[in-house]
């Protein structure tokens, strides 16, 4: 691997203003492409977001997105962010912590202490990771984000708990540092894209450990065993490793749309019309965090979402004025 | 036992830096920059020396961009270079006693690399030579006044791997601290170069932030936390640092 010197996260600071048209909640594959909409529709349009890219920084490399064979996660994100900016767009780097509404005009506060006004907002807030629940999750060696920590596990064994396309990801990730990866899944079967499965099954070095759950994670301070029950003999085993990688599925962001009294369903998603409107007027919502797409939760579906949430808020805004 | 991989980074004479991003960098140096910014670069040609090399390439570089780059190389391993290594106070890393590369700014010691900005870390690198050759970095006001009441001196580590794209946030804002208020020094620590003290503070994730005080860490975290959150972080570590002096004294 050659040293690389990157500018792809570089940001371009100003003042920014206090009054927008649309605010857009969340810097993912959503936010960006709803935001490089707004942006050629000429409206003022901030993005608010703890990160640039959301779960796209924990990807690798993504291969399904149409037009680009092979990307980086995290520059792939880079790129939404600079298109959506040449258009005019706005970003700040910080939490959105309240969001309110009175009469047609919304009020945001931030995590650090700014408050901006808009006439539209989009949650683009996306989805984090589902922990697993059980005791010894606190330990030192849990880890969420393979991309970030698998050089830190450099020739010794890992666990990565999970059956899906981040878990495959994750282990895929891993098995370049790792001597061994057990992937844990709590099924016989994986729901993982087949060729992810196929690359797994190809790796020496990644061993599938099906239909255990996990009862407890076990070590002093970090990571020393895990601890699995067969879902069929009730059997227990323990494995010796040294880090824990959860990838047991996404939740979705709501807890800031929920407080303004968006609907949800009952998995917890913003209830979402074809228009991608919810049931306040002037809020729209895109990507992971939607009901959406059939709940297919793809960089393509998600920006597509985006498009479409934006060119609502532009119409809605039209009708407004 | 070294429990990091380290990169077989190769130690190229020039083109470091891809050509577009010579060229942004360019622009915004010739834009944003204004006084001369002089960098110290402590180098370990015995313990790290891949990455020494790195360290001064991709400085040369820097400096062939903009002449108000300027830097002084040091080999740290010299009687000279260990004594101004302890005068800086940046002979931390008691544990594998590795002494380069560490790169600080001249004008602001506190604002500290341990290990190549390297990945994602670089544009946290190129920020500060940007603020302190403006003498201005910014930072939420409410953010500012909280840091700027900061009276013990502590040190932040982060720790990164060039890897973690979160992570770069975490140095930056360190940075931007120690910046604002020299009761507060900055270090990224990059795990790659330094592993064992990486290891002593049990790095298994990253970002991992620690906020030390004579030697001892306070408090840690692991994650990216906004500016706001970072504070509170801080204040909570003060707590706990005059608790404990007063209970000792």
């Amino acid at each position: 691997m050659k040293i690389s010197f990157s500018l792809k996260n570089f940001t371009k600071k100003e003042v920014l203003n206090e009054n927008w048209d649309v605010i857009i909640i969340g810097g993912g594959p959503a936010g960006y492409s709803a935001a490089l909409y707004c942006g050629r529709y000429k409206l003022r349009t901030l993005v608010i977001t703890k990160y640039i890219g959301g779960l796209l920084n924990e990807a690798s490399i993504v291969e399904d997105y149409p037009g680009i064979k092979r990307i980086s996660g995290p520059e792939l994100g880079r790129l939404f962010k600079d298109h959506a900016e040449e258009w005019g767009v706005k970003t700040l780097i910080d939490e959105a912590v309240d969001v309110r509404k009175d009469m047609d005009l919304f009020t945001i506060s931030t995590r650090n202490g700014y408050t901006f006004k808009s006439r539209v907002i989009i949650f683009a807030t996306g989805s984090k990771r589902r922990t697993l629940g059980v005791p010894g999750e606190n330990l030192n060696g849990i880890s969420y984000c393979a991309e970030c920590d698998a050089p830190l596990y450099s020739g010794k064994v890992v666990a990565v708990v999970g059956g899906g396309n981040t878990a495959f990801h994750d282990a895929l990730v891993l098995s370049k540092y790792a001597k061994k990866v057990y992937l844990v899944h709590r099924r016989k079967k994986f729901k993982a894209d087949p060729v992810l499965v196929d690359e797994a099954k190809l790796n020496s070095n990644i061993e599938f450990v099906l239909n255990k759950i996990v009862l407890e994670i076990k070590g002093q301070s970090t990571v020393e065993k895990i601890v699995l029950k067969d879902r069929d003999t009730e059997d227990i085993i323990e494995l010796d490793v040294q880090g824990v990688f959860v990838a047991v599925g996404l939740e979705p962001s709501t807890e800031l749309a929920k407080k303004l009294g968006v609907e949800l369903d009952d998995d917890n998603r913003i209830k979402v019309d074809p228009c991608m409107k919810t049931n306040i007027e002037g809020v729209f919502a895109a990507g992971d965090v939607t009901s959406g797409s059939c709940r297919f939760m793809q960089i393509v579906t998600s920006a597509a979402e985006g498009a479409i949430a934006a060119y609502n808020a532009f119409r809605y805004i039209l009708r407004k004025m | 036992m070294q429990r990091y991989i380290r990169f077989p980074y190769i130690a190229v004479a020039m083109g470091l830096l891809k050509e577009e991003d010579r060229q942004a960098l360019k622009e915004s140096f010739e834009k944003n920059l204004k006084d001369i910014v002089e960098i110290t670069i402590f180098l370990d040609n015995e313990k790290n020396r891949d990455s020494s090399n790195t360290a001064k390439n991709i400085i040369n570089e820097l400096m062939s961009l903009d002449s108000r780059i300027k830097a002084k190389f040091v080999d740290a391993r010299s009687e000279n270079g260990y004594k101004l290594l302890k005068e800086y106070n940046l002979d931390i890393d008691t544990f594998g006693d590795r002494r380069g590369p560490i790169f600080i700014f001249n004008k602001k010691p506190e604002i500290v690399y341990y290990g190549l900005p390297a990945g994602w870390e670089f544009v946290a690198f190129i920020e500060d030579i940007i603020a302190i050759s403006r003498n201005e970095v910014d930072l939420p006001p409410k953010v500012a006044e909280k840091i700027a009441k900061v009276d013990t001196p502590i040190d932040i580590y982060v720790f990164v791997t060039p890897e973690c794209p979160y992570c770069t946030h975490m140095t930056q804002y360190a940075h931007k601290f120690a910046f604002l208020n020299n009761k507060i020094r900055g270090v990224m620590i990059n795990v790659y170069e330094f592993p064992e003290l990486s290891e002593a503070f049990h790095i298994q994730a990253v970002p991992k932030n620690v906020i030390v005080y004579n030697g001892k860490s306070i408090l840690e975290w692991e994650g990216a936390v906004p500016e706001a959150t970072f504070v509170e972080h801080i204040e909570r570590a003060l707590v706990d640092i005059k608790g404990s002096s007063n209970k000792h004294g």
